[in-house]
């Protein structure tokens, strides 16, 4: 069985790897866009959906990224696979510097202190124009192929989810689920709580970090409002709890059934869409709280390395 | 100009401490954050917008009307929706409201369409030596400033304030001691919306908006009421205002996107 798995997931990953041979421009950007909607959720997941610890702004991290990889491409020329892999080393110094009193924060607190980083972050980057380009944004040299783009986005989906999979049957993740079910009786155990809470909020810092370099470079502009949209936040919550928060594919599976969901959406009814997404996140939200593989688990009591 | 940036700053904080009240009652009865309460302010203003262009109703007037109808949104979203996720943790009540925000956001531009609108109503300033009130400003705080004052002579005096008030300190014991808890729930989210649209006409006409502006407004509202939550109404009421007087720099009061 576990054998049999592993086939189909190489399998997977051949054809995807295959794929922008025969793809269409449009698949390879679909594709593209869905890898990094799987590292965005899949980051997300690592701190919140292991510890409980609901960061309502992560998508700072995406937009950190993105200004950090831009500029060091723009003003620096730095080839952009550097420049992405850099945003990657901002997004996590933010989340040191942020992580370090936020942390200490306890329920809705931490949530609300994140929304407002990710408000603050925005209003910083349109002041120093200077730097970023402020309000009118950032235009990066033209970009020819999208191809090498859908390789490191696919590897960064691929990683994320490696990592998901080594934290969540390590005693590292034993430790960040302990805190999630109970914090004081973690503390009461002698798990040093603030600090494995910091590390899994570094490690979920990378992947948005990286991913927003490589959005920035595929877009070729960035301005201020399209990297710190709160509602790419709220998408890949809603993506993790769609498929499962807490588990290892719950949101791979929820940022493929999501995206594809919205992609149809956006295509037949565009005066609708935004209606019908928000009716999506109300009828997740209310009737299955758990996600696909959270009632799966429960009702076929599957391993917890899903 | 100092001098004016907080004349102007505590003029508008005023106006953000009462449409703040709103939010911060429904977080201390229910520990909800609710993301929703500025799309509701936003229907409150259309209200007030429509009533005005068909009847030329004076937008204090059309309050009589606004305030019941956003009490009965408030309540018909409470016990559809919001009162499924009381209990459960925060996230799923961030969620939820903020699905109903884009919802209704959507919903307002299909309706109304997109078109930026505004009530052509209290133009212009009172000139005080070297400072500027404006008119629409100054009648603003002054019915804030009333508002606020009624929400805590009701939330001290009434027998139904204290309700609210025991519910909000403890529910189980409030529970035990005869209150309809579920009830006092959905009279606290019909009290916000009503309070969220009691914002209406004074914002409405310093600054033209769209169906977009209301999922802008809360960051200034639930900041403040993040800073006033856990303290008393008095407490929140200043946060406000200070909050309004930092945020409303020359600089940032360019037309909301």
């Amino acid at each position: 069985m576990k054998r049999l798995a592993l086939f189909a997931l190489l399998l997977l990953l051949a054809v995807l790897a295959l794929y922008p041979m025969r793809g269409t421009g449009y698949g390879v950007r679909f594709m593209l866009q869905l890898f990094m909607w799987i590292a965005l959720a899949q980051s997300w997941n690592l701190i919140s959906g292991l510890t409980g610890y609901v960061s309502f702004g992560h998508i700072a991290f995406f937009g950190m990224g993105a200004y950090t990889a831009g500029i060091l491409i723009v003003k620096l020329g730095w080839p952009w696979l550097w420049a992405s892999l850099a945003g990657g080393v901002g997004a996590v110094v933010l989340a040191l510097v942020i992580g370090w009193p936020c942390l200490r924060l306890k329920g809705p607190y931490f949530a609300i202190a994140m929304l407002g980083l990710n408000e603050v972050l925005r209003v910083a980057v349109s002041y120093f124009e200077g730097l970023t380009g402020g309000g009118s944004g950032l235009s990066l040299p033209a970009l020819y192929a999208s191809v090498p783009i859908y390789y490191a986005m696919g590897v960064v989906a691929l990683a994320v989810t490696g990592l998901a999979y080594v934290i969540v049957t390590s005693r590292f993740g034993l430790r960040l689920m302990t805190i999630r079910e109970d914090e004081v009786a973690a503390e009461a155990m002698g798990i040093d709580t603030f600090r494995y809470k910091l590390y899994a909020f570094l490690l979920s810092a990378v992947g948005p970090g990286i991913v927003g370099g490589l959005a920035a470079r595929d877009q070729s502009y960035i301005e201020p409002i399209s990297v710190f949209p709160l509602i790419m936040t709220i998408t890949m919550i809603v993506m993790v709890l769609f498929g499962g928060k807490g588990t290892i594919w719950g949101p791979v599976l929820g940022a493929v059934l999501l995206f594809t969901l919205q992609e149809m959406i956006w295509a037949r009814f565009i005066y609708l869409h935004q209606l019908l997404f928000g009716a999506i996140i109300i009828t997740v939200v209310l009737l299955m709280p758990r996600g696909i593989l959270g009632v799966l688990q429960q009702k076929y009591h599957l391993p917890r390395t899903i | 100009m100092l001098g004016q940036v907080v004349i102007s700053g505590l003029l508008a904080g005023a106006l953000y401490s009462m449409v703040a009240l709103g939010l911060g009652l429904i977080f201390g009865v229910m520990r909800v954050l609710n993301v929703s309460h500025g799309p509701l302010l936003m229907l409150g203003a259309y209200t007030t917008f429509w009533l005005f262009q068909w009847w030329g109703l004076n937008p204090y007037l059309s309050l009589l009307v606004t305030m019941p109808l956003l009490f009965v949104v408030g309540v018909v979203l409470q016990r559809l929706f919001v009162s499924r996720v009381v209990d459960a943790p925060e996230l799923s009540s961030l969620l939820l409201t903020f699905g109903i925000s884009i919802a209704l956001v959507n919903i307002a531009q299909l309706a109304f369409t997109a078109d930026l609108r505004s009530v052509e109503y209290l133009t212009g300033s009172f000139v005080l030596g070297p400072f500027a009130f404006s008119k629409s400003r100054v009648i603003a705080c002054a019915f804030a400033i009333v508002i606020t004052a009624g929400a805590f002579l009701f939330l001290k005096m009434t027998r139904l304030g204290k309700a609210i008030r025991a519910v909000s300190q403890s529910r189980e014991v409030a529970q035990v001691c005869g209150i309809n808890v579920a009830r006092i729930h959905l009279i606290a989210f019909g009290i916000g919306s009503a309070l969220a649209a009691a914002g209406a006409p004074s914002s409405r006409s310093w600054s033209p908006y769209s169906p977009r502006w209301g999922r802008r407004i809360p960051s200034s509202p639930s900041s403040s009421s993040c800073w006033g939550a856990r303290g008393t109404i008095r407490a929140r009421s200043s946060a406000a205002s200070s909050s309004a007087s930092s945020s409303r720099s020359p600089r940032s009061s360019s037309p909301p996107r």
